[in-house]
């Protein structure tokens, strides 16, 4: 199977999991963000351009399931993805628990460009007194969550071991 | 230089997928007709996807609402406890409140909102997202819904359908703030306009600055022509009016009537905007 095909099958598994159980799962009223999630992991372990484009789809798919403005998902998610690959080619990789610390910084950098990028293009009360709860809650759910779909997201890039792109 | 040659790509990838986000946001902002088309295809794909995932992950969801919010579920029952005993004591009154309701609407000419068809629906799922406003319904075209219909509850104005396939429509909530509702306080003849905030139950609204309003008046929507609700649904109540401070507007918070956290059932009114 290619890669974009998994990844069809990824994205689509997200959206199943987001609308059907993810986004009822709320902590101080914040839910798991599976499509952000899928732009971080896939900028980290496919590098930030394909990053980039992961994430553009991640957040295309996200934006046809709610009623936000079509393309700031998408929009946010493209360059979420691509920062995470590019944060991700200049720290040291010795340290495990890195990437998904990585993982957890870019998903809050992420959730505050949302807001301010929403509040720009006209999204009213993206940046509300509950901001910081909602960049903490999907921060911390990104950090514990990264480390069980680097696999998955792995396994879709059909990368062999040791054969992925050179980070930058 | 490969690695500069390898840089530049990456930089023209990302440049075109931020140049198409752009201008899907300007499409949609311009009220492009197949992104509506599109959102309504998804809506309807995942229908049965949807009530599968629903059905199948309940008890995930009862377990970790269970693990998670006991405490708020013990509050809320204990709440909720006195909240009976308190509108048993309150039947009558409230009764009594209704017809005042009633009434001053009646001497303001505004045909109450019962006049009207609706349809009863349950809600079957909340937000997606954390800066999505909306909750999906389980009535759709089939039962006569169409886009722009308002909803309420048996308090008030709660949203309007901005959605709608066979069998599920989603509803736009007041207090997202994506949609503004002229309203007029009951028993005078001040008419402004009113828009959430993003979250919770207070609205912003706006009246013209020489226009006297109190605390505690009631703001139903005006259905002023052109207007997209009817006239007189329950908005809220005044809860601060602000200082004239030289501007031309004079702004009030608003409590809304309706509650919009843990909405079960909501009603449709079958209602839409006349053509001007």
């Amino acid at each position: 199977m290619r890669s974009w095909a998994r990844f069809a099958l990824l994205l689509l598994t997200a959206a199943v999991l987001q609308r059907g159980l993810l986004s009822q799962l709320r902590v101080a009223d914040v839910s798991v963000d599976s499509f952000l999630l899928l732009a971080v992991a896939a900028g980290i372990t496919g590098g930030g351009d394909r990053g980039a484009v992961v994430g553009f789809f991640s957040g295309l798919v996200l934006d046809l399931l709610v009623q936000t403005p079509l393309g700031l998902s998408a929009l946010v998610y493209c360059l979420v993805g691509f920062a995470a690959g590019r944060l991700h080619g200049t720290v040291v990789r010795s340290n495990r628990a890195l990437p998904a610390l990585l993982a957890a910084v870019v998903s809050i950098a992420g959730v505050g460009l949302y807001a301010v990028i929403g509040e720009l293009v006209g999204q009213v009360g993206a940046v509300t007194g509950h901001l910081p709860t909602i960049m903490a809650v999907v921060g911390v759910a990104n950090l514990v969550l990264y480390p069980v779909v680097r696999p998955v997201v792995t396994w879709a890039w059909g990368d062999e071991p040791g054969l992925r792109p050179a980070r930058r | 230089m490969a690695v500069s040659r390898r840089t530049g790509r990456s930089r023209f990838t990302l440049f075109l997928l931020i140049l198409t986000s752009v201008t899907l946001l300007t499409l949609d902002y311009r009220g492009f007709e197949p992104i509506d088309r599109a959102r309504s295809a998804v809506l309807s794909a995942f229908e049965p996807v949807g009530s599968f995932a629903s059905d199948t992950f309940e008890p995930v969801r009862n377990a970790w609402n269970g693990a998670f919010s006991y405490d708020e579920l013990a509050k809320e029952n204990e709440e909720l406890r006195l909240r009976v005993d308190e509108l048993e004591g309150q039947i009558t009154s409230g009764e009594v409140a209704k017809q005042s309701l009633r009434q001053l609407l009646e001497q303001a000419d505004l045909p109450f909102v019962d006049n009207i068809p609706t349809v009863r629906a349950r809600v079957i799922s909340g937000a997606v997202s954390n800066f999505d406003r909306t909750i999906e319904i389980d009535r759709g075209e089939r039962a006569g819904l169409r886009r722009g219909m308002p909803v309420v509850t048996g308090q008030g104005l709660v949203g309007r359908v901005v959605r709608v396939s066979g069998d599920r429509a989603v509803v736009d909530l007041l207090s997202g703030g994506n949609f503004s509702v002229g309203f007029s306080v009951v028993g005078t003849n001040v008419l402004g306009v009113v828009r959430g905030q993003g979250d919770g139950q207070r609205l912003l609204g706006t009246v013209d600055v020489d226009r006297l309003v109190s605390p505690g008046q009631i703001v139903v929507t005006s259905g002023v022509a052109g207007s997209t609700f009817p006239q007189g649904i329950p908005i809220g109540t005044v809860s601060e009016v602000g200082d004239d401070t030289g501007s031309l507007q004079r702004e009030l918070a608003i409590d809304m009537l309706a509650r919009q956290s843990d909405l079960s059932f909501v009603t449709v009114v079958l209602w839409e905007p006349t053509e001007p």
